[in-house]
């Protein structure tokens, strides 16, 4: 979908009280409120968010290097997802954008504003930063108003603009309910509503949905995504979540012992990630032994095209679904196909997942088809993928040794 | 009294400092003895201590048990000397006196205590107001004069403390001083005399007053005293600290007080001034001690009160806690005056200083001295 | 049987025996035929009674605005050796008021340590202390640690997210600290303010020895020539207690608590700049004032006997194998009491955060109100149900009996902290214990006593300083020959041995603030 924001910054905005966005999966309203919200968010410029620029910030907590020279910028009106395991210093990241850790090094701009800098320390209630945390943070002795409010000072419109970002979480009406008497889901808009109230410059949203349950988290993912995008908020999502990383950012930014290891669209990231470790953490990966020949590396699944350049030994990235598995009788109709055994089914519903054991190796296989193989068949494995991406095998190696982040595969070929 | 001595001799482990003071109390009593052997003992009441008696068969089971309102110092010496003597065992139990008069109501029948000693007339008339206190025989109440023993015999008076009126003679001119508590209403004294009208031995002498000159020359004398701004502290030994210090002049307490402050501090500026004997303000005031009707071992208890008066008990006091000894015959502490027993004192029923305490109160209430 | 119907019997027992102070007072009541109404429409009851609630209201005051502003300094400030300051904070609860009182008034008097120190540099004649504002600066200071203990746990515990989100929101930190910190603490702090209120109300050493004429006052002063009115004030000061405790339950429950208290991040320090120096020198100032200052007087009195020890006639020699005895038993009974209050107050705690019913409420009232009532009530009460029992001689004035009259004094501390303990277990992982297949004892054991330990530590603290320093009751109902340091202060402070006091009382001080430190302190609060 083309982005809805308005690129003409100099077109005046249509005159409308605000933003009247319903979510996306609108309870009570009708279509039309739906569509006329829509067009109403296109008006968004008005909001007032800038855009965010880290400059070499470095951070340690005693001996522990938590931080070290982070640059990251997102435009104005982007979101970024910033993806890594836990410990990897995303939150002490957030935490000194938003004025709550201070830096050792290093800059914070929001727009053309110093926040943190040598000598500069805006204090938190002055950087005009939402911040939309993991753990329920609402008030509880507050009402869903009272909540709302909190961050608007003595602004006369106070009430208005609570309804208004009450309505933007589709929680018209909630004000006089106590925080305790929601739903978690509920509770997390009324959050989103109170971040967005003081029309802050930029949103951090720290695992903004850890707390919930899959069902409500997939559902808020899109809705909050939906209204970012609509609102043309810059925010910084963090999580450790590549899949709500891929759906909530424009960018994800891979983080890893208090670096950033790499940034660009989810698709990059997934396609063509940079080290084996952040391929194996932004999703199920195989690496297989390979000598590279150019344009070709030569594996055990035969020859394949790759990505880029690739000589000597190599590691080869293939993704589970890169693989079809063609039941032994039948095959011998590629040359790219090597025999195996299935030592593992698992089904998931969408998906069919096989370990299937080649050599003295185990490469996990995924299909989205109906399996028509049964544990002990064996199987001819397949190479149906894109160009594939080969690392030097040095590196895939010291993966194995310090381990891969979350997701530890024991389907990595080792020969 | 040598066989005793050595009994306590052979117990030495017991705490050496007791031991010391009691063996070289023992000794004293066992040289004055043999001076004293057979004091004229007068048809009425200064009467001589007790002899002690051959010790009675213990009564199987439970130790002896006594309530005690006076403080552990000044009783434990005594017991031990009692078990040392009769090898009767002794428990002790000790708490203010009222509080003990109440435990011992509450507990009514089934009340563990034998004996009740009381630092109150007040809180033993209670209990004697109550029917909870035996008769005693006449034996006993015979060693001391009759002013000290209840008049229905239920109760005997072991020592006694004199109301004074301490001063610090850096402050004050012994000249100036009154021979009546009365006068202490003249406004010479405005400010100077420090009362404490909370303090059961103030509220003793105030029933004693009431007694002898009637409720409406006492709440007037309470009133005076009220008009002269008299500075009020919440017990005797607060107004003797308070007189060394320089804080106020003088105070009206019991006089031993000032005795234990020098005995810390021979320096301390303070001087005790006697009443007339005839006067009310020089009331003597005494520890009494009394069977509990519902004793299960008279026969001890009675061993033990008998104990109290005996001349080795009775000099105790007078050379330890600074007291007048009660039973006739014991020299009262160095220092202090030989005590008259005096016709005022005769006409002055204790039991009544028990039960018209809420009347005293009420005066003292009324009379606004407590600020 | 299941547990919940175990504990709801429990509760209904313990509101039972915990109004039997009351009981008794209202058939002393009947039996003396008090003419309550005559008695109570006096002005012989209502100045108490107004002095009463003065102070009450004073002290909770004062103590309220002192613990919290103790607590929170020493969590959230940045100040120098603020983990020593934290401390030392609680330890002026050791101090039994009747000795407290004392030491002040001797530090204050004409010619007192005060004045030696002071007058060289030119101050003149100190104000003497009594009366209601000398009553309550020094219940205020003996009392603060009701509400900095609580207030203290809370602030450690309370997630940071809260006022985080408040900062991040646009409000300045003192905004941030009116509303939301302070909301998120009054619960302690008003659990803890209403101990001091029933503390007060009970007291009886400060008043007297001040000379502030309460209710308490006047149920001691005519306890025995005047009993109709002593025990008509003594259930008029229960009555008055059953209010107190009624009102602040109706505000609790109208509060909606609900603040996450169980975090495990460390607390956000303020760094106060260069306010630091200057706040620091405040919350010594303060300590030295509750601590320091009786201390010194105590030490002063201990210093002088033992300079002097010839002074003393033989039988009165500080008496120091005496003193370590009477702190070993005092210890040993102090501790027995503190477990044995924990152990029963605990389920009904259980029942009021998780079942909360009105009969819990009810017994609830009862505990927390019999903590205003004087001891000596209390002890009276004791040995009248206890000798309505058939064959009651055989544990009357021994140890498990006066192990249960300090219950009866002291369940209300237990009680309420352990409520806080109970409270800090989240339900939902009880829950997910349940689910794990864990059956009651094993989830107890398990997930949630380890859980409650450090505020059940803090009950059973509370408690065991308040036995240590406790009189009227040990004085009456202890077994006969039992050696205990108040009892030992109070017969040294009665008959003027003031260097025995003064040793004595440091030996409370020392033992109390050593076991707090080793048994609660330590595992709970500044691990």
């Amino acid at each position: 979908m083309p982005n809805a924001r308005s690129a003409t910054a100099g077109v005046p905005a249509p005159v409308v009280a605000a933003p009247r966005k319903r979510f996306g999966l609108s309870r009570n309203g009708d279509p039309a409120d739906r569509t006329r919200g829509r067009v109403h968010a296109a008006t968004s410029d008005r909001n007032g968010f800038l855009d965010l620029r880290i400059v070499g910030v470095s951070k340690s907590f005693g001996e522990t290097e938590a931080l070290s020279e982070i640059d990251l910028s997102i435009e104005s009106g982007r979101t970024v997802s910033l993806l890594g395991p836990s410990g990897c210093g995303k939150t002490t990241l957030m935490r000194i954008v938003a004025g709550l850790e201070v830096a050792d090094t290093g800059m914070v701009y929001v727009g053309d504003r110093l926040l943190a800098g040598p000598g500069t320390h805006v204090a938190p209630e002055s950087r005009r930063i939402g911040l939309l945390g993991q753990e329920r943070s609402l008030f509880p002795h507050l009402s869903v108003g009272a909540n709302v409010a909190y961050g608007l000072g003595r602004a006369a419109d106070r009430a208005a603009r609570v309804a208004e970002v009450l309505e933007m979480v589709d929680l018209a009406g909630y004000e006089r309910r106590m925080p305790d008497s929601l739903s978690g889901g509920q509770q997390q808009r009324v959050a989103i509503a109170r971040a967005l109230a003081p029309r802050p410059r930029m949103l951090l949203l720290d695992e903004p949905f850890q707390a919930l349950d899959a069902h409500l988290r997939l559902e808020l993912q899109t809705e909050v995504r939906a209204l970012l995008g609509s609102l043309g908020a810059t925010a910084v999502i963090v999580t450790h979540d590549q899949d709500e990383a891929f759906v909530m950012g424009d960018d994800v930014a891979v983080m890893r012992d208090g670096r950033i290891r790499q940034r660009g669209k989810p698709s990059e990231v997934y396609g063509h990630p940079e080290s084996p470790w952040i391929a194996s953490f932004v999703g199920d990966a195989n690496f297989i032994p390979g000598i590279g020949r150019g344009s070709v590396v030569s594996t055990p699944l035969g020859d394949l095209g790759t990505c880029c350049h690739a000589a000597g030994k190599v590691a080869v990235l293939v993704r589970p679904s890169s693989l079809r598995m063609v039941e032994v009788e039948t095959s011998g109709e590629r040359d790219t196909s090597t025999q195996g055994r299935v030592e593992s089914m698992r089904f998931i519903g969408h998906a069919t997942e096989c370990r299937v054991r080649l050599g003295d190796a185990v490469l996990l296989t995924r299909s989205d088809r109906m399996p028509t193989v049964r544990v002990g068949d064996e199987v001819t494995l397949c190479y149906d993928g894109p160009p594939a991406v080969t690392y030097p095998a040095a590196a895939v190696a010291d993966l194995r040794r310090r381990g891969n982040g979350r997701r530890t595969e024991p389907s990595t070929l080792a020969r | 009294m040598d066989t005793s001595s050595s009994t306590l001799l052979r117990r030495a482990g017991r705490g050496i400092w007791l031991v010391a003071a009691v063996t070289a109390l023992s000794l004293v009593a066992a040289a004055c003895g043999s001076d004293d052997d057979g004091a004229p003992v007068s048809s009425r009441a200064p009467a001589s201590p007790v002899e002690p008696a051959p010790p009675p068969p213990p009564e199987p089971g439970d130790p002896l048990t006594i309530y005690s309102g006076r403080s552990e110092d000044l009783i434990s010496p005594l017991v031990e000397m009692f078990e040392e003597t009769t090898e009767i065992e002794a428990d002790v139990r000790y708490g203010s006196s009222a509080d003990l008069a109440l435990l011992i109501e509450a507990e009514g029948d089934a009340t563990p205590a034998d004996v009740f000693i009381s630092q109150s007339p007040g809180a033993m008339g209670y209990l004697a107001t109550q029917g909870r206190l035996r008769v005693l025989p006449s034996g006993v109440l015979d060693a001391v004069d009759s002013a000290y023993a209840a008049g229905d015999g239920t109760w005997v008076g072991f020592s006694g403390r004199q109301r004074v009126l301490v001063y610090n003679p850096n402050l004050v001119d012994p000249a100036d001083l009154p021979d009546s508590v009365l006068d202490l209403t003249d406004l010479a004294y405005d400010g100077r005399v420090a009362v404490a009208p909370a303090n059961s031995s103030f509220q003793d002498f105030i029933t004693a007053m009431r007694f002898e000159s009637g409720d409406d020359a006492t709440l007037s004398w309470l009133e005076g005293m009220a008009a002269n701004n008299a500075p009020n502290y919440p017990k005797n030994s607060a107004i003797v600290d308070a007189v060394l210090r320089g804080e106020v002049d003088m105070g009206l307490v019991n006089h031993y007080y000032l005795l234990r402050f020098l005995a810390e501090d021979p320096d301390a500026p303070g001087v005790n001034h006697s009443f007339a004997f005839d006067d009310i303000g020089a009331l003597l005031i005494v520890t009494t001690g009394a069977i509990l009707d519902a004793s299960d071992q008279p026969t001890a208890a009675q061993a033990f009160i008998e104990f109290m008066l005996t001349r080795q008990a009775q000099e105790f006091y007078a050379s330890e806690t600074r007291e007048y000894p009660l039973a006739a015959g014991v020299q009262p502490p160095e220092g202090l005056a030989p005590l008259n027993v005096a016709d005022v004192m005769d006409t002055i029923d204790f039991d009544v200083l028990g039960g018209g305490l809420a009347r005293t109160q009420e005066l003292i209430d009324q009379s606004g001295i407590v600020r | 049987m299941d547990a919940g119907r175990l504990c709801r019997i429990w509760g209904l027992v313990l509101g039972l025996f915990f109004a039997a102070p009351l009981g008794y007072l209202a058939y002393e009541n009947v039996r003396l035929r008090s003419d309550v109404a005559g008695i109570l429409a006096v002005a012989r009851t209502w100045g108490p009674l107004r002095n009463s609630l003065l102070l009450a209201g004073a002290v909770s005051a004062a103590a309220m605005v002192a613990g919290t502003a103790m607590a929170w300094a020493t969590v959230r400030l940045n100040l120098p050796g603020r983990r020593f300051w934290a401390a030392l904070a609680p330890l002026p609860l050791v101090f039994p008021t009747f000795v407290g009182a004392t030491a002040f008034i001797a530090l204050l008097a004409r010619g007192g340590l005060a004045e030696q120190i002071l007058s060289p540099l030119g101050v003149g004649a100190l104000p003497r202390l009594q009366g209601f504002w000398a009553a309550w600066l020094v219940l205020t200071l003996f009392t603060y640690p009701y509400v900095y203990l609580p207030v203290r746990a809370r602030l450690r515990h309370l997630d940071p997210v809260y006022e985080e989100a408040a900062r991040v929101l646009g409000r300045r930190r003192r905004s941030v600290f009116a509303t939301v910190t302070l909301p998120a603490t009054l619960p302690a702090i008003s659990a803890g303010g209403l101990l001091v209120c029933l503390y007060v109300l009970s007291d009886f050493g400060a008043v007297e020895l001040l000379r502030y004429e309460t209710l308490t006052r006047s149920i001691y002063a005519n306890r025995l020539f005047d009993r109709p009115t002593s025990v008509a004030h003594g259930l008029l000061l229960g009555v008055v207690a059953l209010g107190v405790v009624g009102v602040e339950r109706m505000l609790a429950r109208r509060r909606s608590g609900g603040f996450s208290a169980t975090s495990d991040r460390p607390p956000p320090l303020t760094d106060l700049g260069r306010w630091r120096w200057p706040v620091c020198a405040a919350v010594v100032a303060f300590l030295l004032l509750a601590l320091a200052a009786p201390l010194a007087t105590l030490g002063y009195w201990a210093g002088r006997g033992i300079a002097n020890p010839h002074r003393r006639v033989g039988a009165f020699a500080l008496d120091g194998a005496g003193i370590a005895a009477s702190a070993a038993s005092t210890v040993v009974v102090s501790s027995v009491a503190a477990v044995v209050a924990v152990l029963v107050m605990l389920p009904l705690a259980w029942l009021l955060v998780r079942r909360p019913s009105r009969s819990a409420s009810a017994s609830n009232l009862l505990v927390t109100a019999g903590f205003a009532l004087p001891g000596i009530v209390v002890a009276l009460a004791l040995v009248f149900w206890t000798l309505q029992v058939p064959f009651a001689a055989a544990v009357y004035q021994t140890l498990p009996l006066l192990i249960v009259g300090y219950l009866l004094l002291f369940g209300a501390q237990a009680a309420n902290a352990a409520r806080a303990a109970v409270g800090a277990v989240p339900r939902r992982l009880s829950e997910g214990a349940q689910t794990l297949g864990a059956r009651r004892w094993r989830r107890l054991r398990t997930v949630e006593l380890p859980l409650m330990t450090p505020g059940l530590l803090a009950a059973g603290g509370l408690v065991l300083l308040s036995v240590m320093k406790e009189l009227p009751l040990t004085l009456l109902m202890r077994p006969t020959n039992l050696p205990m340091l108040s009892t030992d202060i109070w017969n040294s402070t009665e008959s003027l041995f003031l260097a025995q006091a003064g040793l004595e009382s440091l030996v409370l001080v020392a033992a109390s603030g050593l076991l707090t430190w080793l048994l609660v302190l330590r595992r709970s609060e500044f691990a």
